[in-house]
């Protein structure tokens, strides 16, 4: 038996030198799931990254971007986003009819009429109508079914109630199924941009006697019905999703046959397997990497509704005087973050993303170091940098100002941006900051219950209005951190989402965001982010907009 | 007539059945279900025989004893530990309407005191349920844990016997060559290979291999990352492989250069045995003993998998889970997990108590 042992060692050495691992690259991926073998063949599939496994697939309950992804590659909503280029080249997400053919409001809009598309069917072959609809909004807006998303729905007549369990017909809720294909919705108050909920992946329709059936197993990939352009064949868990055409699909049927997300959420690994031609689409860019791949020409950028900025505690001693705030923002020069972050972030002095309507650059504080000394002197403070600037002026009488404090989540980037505004403000007021980073769900806890001087936040739109934005610093908003409350803001912000008039409506948010940076300034606005992404050359029509990206259904593969 | 070893016969049987295993996994063939049936018989008949037929019913009972009440203590004080440290599982950048979180909470019993939800989960390990995670919605712990603990696994057992197969010769090689150029570079490499971390070796290995710098016929060779057929598991394997390796061939160096010197070494040499037989069977024979002890926890930790291999090379196993349900606070998933982890050590640990009697009689358990 003894003797056997290096005869066995041989055979083992064998085997592995013998495997062709040149080999490794083949023109079909073999994906086994629950048994059964499935193939897809490397010509007509996407391979797209996904960043790290959906926490869940339940569209009504599911909040996160990854779900959204998948989600809205085999769903689909009365509305649905179309990535289109507008007149300054620029990639916006407009809204277009989705599972609703058309749609009206009456004069006042707080009534809205969808006529839906006849004849659409989910992947089983049952007939999609209004009274699933109406039953999937039941089960939406009810409490025990904790939709984060419940409460953004709240202006539809009688959802609040329901949903706090003070109704308990929901037939008395605004959500009606005149027909089999057309939908009633009643409004309590004027809401314009209706459509553009109806985009967003938690109004999508459900079967509820799926749900009935087999409980919160019905999101199972063996089980789950969509009506997307896509079906979910396969979930390799951290790893790999696997989508196919769904031939039942309603509208033009898509030309690229599979997809297969991946999840992989570390930079060099991504960039790598791009490099190796096993990723079609990598947007998992890391900041440092931006310089480099800056004039790749399969090198994109698009913009995104989502921006990073500061919030002041306003309760603060120091913080709680406006002039103060005012100081700060005007002693930090976005441009030159911007310049820091590279991949062609915009600066923002207001609180709404490049790109979204009523974005307007003139609104808010521009770099003014002179003004914003002066105006921190007016506040009656004063630091070492005001004394020597105010050379010959009796400034003895001001306080000295404090140090304060700015808290964000560990990230390299968000390292580096607090870095830049720590030395800005320093350079320009004389300010003197400490910077703190905590780990993230502690920075969570800490931003609610002992809110930082400043702290670090980021927004991302749920739609495509500024509502989604100006709604985040209301009064009664549980993500306003800043203690900030503004009772004029609130009633301008309430008018201007019910205005249908877009001139305005226009003006009407040009009132806000003035209001909101100009005087009383609880936020530090700093930039709207972009998507970067790097797009292999067979990929054609693949347009990355500010409310969806990596969406397939309009995507094509060119033959090589 | 010589009697047939029963105990040796056994492990033979052990030791062919997962070489088999190993090779039809290499070669990337199904490994047919029979082999595992039969790996667990053999595992079952070798502890039987260890158990009845060498008396040691009595110790194996104590350590069973001893391991549930680590398990236990393990768990409490894990399960104390998670809910004092700040920020709860269901905090998020966008928060969450206060009604909307205490419906959450209900579901998952969080609403209810300490000491309830503590009993609950108790009484849930003692049935097998670890709960469900919070974070992955819908999916049991233990589905978690069957699905990517044998990734790691496996990912880790190859790791392991690359450092093993690398590790010893290595370390004989330098003690045999002692003090001379040999001794030094089999040092540096060893040295090296404790030192340099992961992150940094295994971007170099994709470097090399996956985009052929500075060899350029290299290029394209092996692929930088995923986990799909023997191919690539090489690089992760050798990253995760190096490490202990090195530390295995710097501690059988020093004890066969200890043992090289004694009596009975000097006694073979002067009978005129081989070099070869001399350090393989006499001297390594018994210089292993301190590599064992380190063996246990190395393994326990390899096996359950590395979080920078698995992150790096996009493995889909259970060391990215160790590390992200603690940032989560996914508290179901962080204490499932600790609870294998804490399994394997056990285990691992009890293995080597037994093969040190393998390699020195003279130990009594």
């Amino acid at each position: 038996m003894k003797k056997l042992i290096p005869f066995i060692f041989l055979v083992f050495a064998l085997i592995l030198s013998s495997c062709h691992f040149k080999s490794w690259k083949s023109e079909e991926f073999k994906v086994e799931f629950s048994g059964k073998k499935q193939i897809f063949s490397i010509k007509n599939t996407i391979r797209l990254n996904f960043h790290s496994e959906p926490p869940q697939i339940d569209w009504q309950k599911a909040s996160d971007s990854i779900s959204a992804h998948l989600v809205n590659n085999i769903m689909q909503g009365l509305t649905s986003y179309q990535n289109v280029k507008d007149e300054k080249n620029l990639v916006i997400s407009k809204i277009v009819p989705g599972l609703a053919e058309s749609w009206e409001p009456n004069a006042n809009a707080t009534k809205w009429i969808f006529h839906l598309k006849k004849n659409v069917k989910w992947t089983d072959g049952v007939e999609f109508t209004a009274d699933q609809f109406v039953s999937s909004f039941e089960r939406l807006m009810t409490a025990d079914t904790a939709s984060e998303f419940a409460s953004f729905l709240f202006f539809i007549q009688n959802a609040q109630d329901f949903n706090q369990k003070k109704i308990k017909d929901f037939s008395k809720v605004g959500v009606h199924a005149r027909d089999p294909w057309t939908l009633e919705f009643s409004l309590n108050q004027p809401v314009s941009y209706l459509p553009s909920i109806l985009a967003h992946y938690s109004t999508f329709p459900v079967r509820t006697d799926l749900i009935k059936k087999y409980g919160d197993h019905w999101v199972d990939v063996d089980k789950i019905q969509t009506l997307g352009a896509y079906k979910l064949q396969a979930w390799q868990h951290d790893k790999a999703l696997w989508l196919r055409r769904n031939d039942s699909y309603f509208g033009e049927q898509p030309q690229i046959e599979n997809i297969v997300a991946y999840m992989i959420n570390e930079a060099s690994t991504a960039a790598n397997l791009y490099d190796t031609d096993q990723l079609d689409i990598n947007d998992l860019i890391s900041s440092t990497d931006i310089p480099k791949l800056k004039n790749h020409k399969e090198f994109r950028t698009g913009i995104n509704f989502t921006i990073q900025y500061y919030g002041f505690n306003t309760k603060n001693e120091f913080l709680k005087d406006p002039l103060v705030r005012k100081a700060i923002n005007l002693a930090i020069d976005r441009k030159q973050l911007v310049k820091l972050m590279g991949a062609g972030q915009k600066p923002m002095n207001s609180f709404l993303p490049y790109g979204i309507f009523a974005y307007n650059e003139d609104i808010g504080l521009k770099f003014d170091p002179a003004l914003a000394q002066k105006l921190l002197l007016q506040a009656g403070y004063k630091t070492s940098k005001i004394e020597q600037s105010m050379n010959g002026f009796d400034i003895s009488s001001k306080k000295l100002a404090p140090r304060i404090q700015i808290q964000f989540n560990t990230g390299e980037d968000n390292q580096k941006v607090a870095e830049n505004i720590q030395a800005q403000i320093f350079k320009n007021l004389g300010l003197e900051i400490e910077l703190k980073s905590e780990e993230w769900k502690t920075y969570l806890k800490h931003v609610k219950t002992q809110t930082p001087d400043i702290y670090r936040s980021g927004w991302s739109a749920d739609f495509a209005d500024p509502e989604s934005f100006i709604g985040v610093l209301k009064s009664n908003s549980e993500n306003n951190n800043t203690k900030w409350k503004s009772e004029q803001y609130d009633k301008l912000a309430v008018q201007a989402a019910s205005e249908l008039n877009e001139k305005k409506r226009l003006e009407l948010y040009n009132q806000i965001q003035k209001l909101l940076c100009e005087e009383d300034v609880p936020v530090i606005p700093l930039f709207s982010s972009v998507k970067a992404f790097m797009i292999k050359k067979r990929v054609q029509n693949y347009l990355s907009g500010p409310m969806s990206s990596l969406i397939m259904k309009d995507t094509r593969l060119e033959q090589q | 007539m010589k009697t047939v070893n029963m105990g040796r016969a056994i492990s033979w049987g052990l030791i062919a059945n997962i070489i088999s295993i190993i090779l039809l996994d290499l070669s990337d063939q199904d490994i047919p279900k029979i082999l595992w049936y039969l790996l667990i018989i053999w595992g079952l008949t070798g502890s039987g025989y260890f158990i009845f037929f060498q008396n040691k019913f009595e110790y194996f009972l104590k350590r069973l004893l001893e391991a549930f009440v680590s398990l236990f203590v393990i768990a409490s004080l894990c399960f104390i530990l998670l809910r004092t440290i700040p920020g709860g599982p269901f905090d998020q950048e966008r928060a969450l309407p206060a009604e909307v979180k205490a419906s959450i909470e209900k579901k998952y019993g969080l609403d209810r005191p300490l000491y309830e939800q503590y009993l609950k989960y108790m009484l849930g390990i003692a049935k097998g349920d670890l709960g469900e995670s919070y974070k992955y919605v819908g999916r049991p712990v233990t589905e978690i844990i069957m699905e990517s603990f044998p990734v790691s696994f496996q990912m880790g057992f190859y790791s392991l016997i690359l450092a093993l197969l690398m590790g010893i010769p290595l370390g004989v090689f330098a003690a045999y060559y002692h003090n001379r150029i040999w001794d030094h570079l089999a040092m540096f490499f060893a040295i090296s290979g404790v030192a340099l971390p992961s992150f940094f070796v295994g971007p170099l290995l994709v470097m090399v291999f996956c985009f052929g710098v500075p060899f350029a016929f290299l290029e394209g060779s092996l692929p930088p990352a995923l986990w799909e057929s023997p191919a690539y598991y090489i690089l992760p394997v050798i990253t995760l492989g190096i490490r202990p390796a090195a530390i295995i061939a710097r501690l059988i160096r020093a004890s066969v250069l200890e043992v090289k010197n004694s009596d009975f070494i000097r006694t073979a040499k002067a009978k005129g045995l081989g070099t070869l037989p001399i350090l393989y069977k006499h001297i390594l024979k018994n210089s292993m003993i301190p590599c064992l002890s380190v063996l246990g926890p190395l393994s326990a930790g390899i096996l359950s998998g590395s979080f920078v291999n698995e992150i790096l090379f996009a493995v889909p196993g259970m060391g990215k889970h160790l590390v992200q349900s603690v940032t989560n606070r996914d508290y179901p998933l962080v204490l499932g997990l600790t609870l294998i982890y804490s399994v394997l050590l056990i285990l691992a640990n009890f293995i080597i108590d037994i093969l040190y009697v393998v390699f020195d009689p003279r130990i009594e358990l």
